[in-house]
């Protein structure tokens, strides 16, 4: 079992130790709550923009995750890379078993098929590269 | 227009280099596998140029001319040695589709996709170990 710590573990951990350093101050606001309405609201934080590429890679790295428990040892490997690469990474158990083929071509044409759709050159380039590593490999099998 | 232009052009001046130098590969092969491989690639390569240079057409463009000769290796003189060289080969064919990938778009990016998931195993069958992401170095 792998136990890393993830992004998304340390993200949590920090909201939390901030919602517990800051309760002493939203207490300390509320004694003098008449300066606070004479300040001006300050202005939204901007939205970053939707990333148009995002469900593309959360669909392949929904594969790719769905792939990698079971798959054979090098192949495993192959997909944690791939998964860096993608801003991501597994820290389930590894159950190494038998290749499955179709399902890895099946991924390879889902990693072409997202390389022609991606709006962003990078991630076309990466999705190609991705999908030539595993057809090194399916042809080595 | 003109980035995809600029796009083909390039990949096609590298595949007019990798049929000429399959050509001297291939005339120096003495086992008949090998031989069979480096045809098949020179074939895929030969292909590909077809296809690039009708794309060119398509788009108004002039296709690129193959040079008189391009330069070849010293140490081409055994079965070993000339499998190294198409690996090697295969491998920078790798770069060039992964660079070119990017600038373009449609059907253009799925042929270079598609050649670049070839090249990558093709090098592979003449020796060149794995790798995860062919053509990028990451």
């Amino acid at each position: 079992v792998r136990s890393r710590p993830t992004r998304r573990r340390a993200l949590g951990l920090a909201a939390l130790a901030g919602a517990a350093g800051a309760a002493p101050l939203l207490s300390g606001c509320s004694v003098d709550s008449s300066l606070d309405r004479l300040r001006p609201t300050p202005p939204p934080t901007p939205v970053a923009p939707a990333n148009p590429d995002q469900p593309l890679v959360d669909r392949v790295t929904t594969s790719i995750r769905r792939l990698l428990p079971t798959a054979p040892a090098a192949w495993s490997a192959l997909h944690e890379r791939q998964l860096q690469a993608l801003g991501t990474a597994y820290h389930g158990t590894l159950r190494p078993g038998a290749l499955d083929h179709a399902a890895e071509t099946a991924l390879r044409d889902q990693l072409l098929d997202g390389c022609a759709a991606a709006q962003d050159p990078e991630l076309a380039r990466l999705l190609a590269a991705m999908a030539a590593g595993v057809s090194q490999l399916l042809g080595a099998a | 227009m003109s980035g995809t232009v600029d796009a083909l052009q390039a990949v096609l001046a590298g595949e007019h280099a990798a049929v000429y130098q399959y050509g001297v590969l291939g005339g120096r092969a003495s086992s008949s596998g090998l031989l069979v491989r480096l045809r098949t690639a020179y074939d895929a390569h030969a292909s590909l140029r077809d296809s690039l240079a009708e794309r060119l057409r398509e788009l108004g463009a002039t296709p690129a001319k193959p040079a008189v000769a391009y330069a070849i290796g010293s140490g081409w003189h055994t079965d070993a040695a000339l499998a190294a060289a198409a690996a090697s080969l295969e491998e920078r064919c790798c770069a060039a589709y992964v660079v070119q990938v990017g600038a373009v778009g449609g059907d253009d990016r799925r042929l270079l996709a598609t050649a670049l998931v070839e090249a990558a195993v093709r090098s592979t069958g003449f020796g060149a170990p794995a790798a995860a992401f062919p053509g990028l170095r990451l």
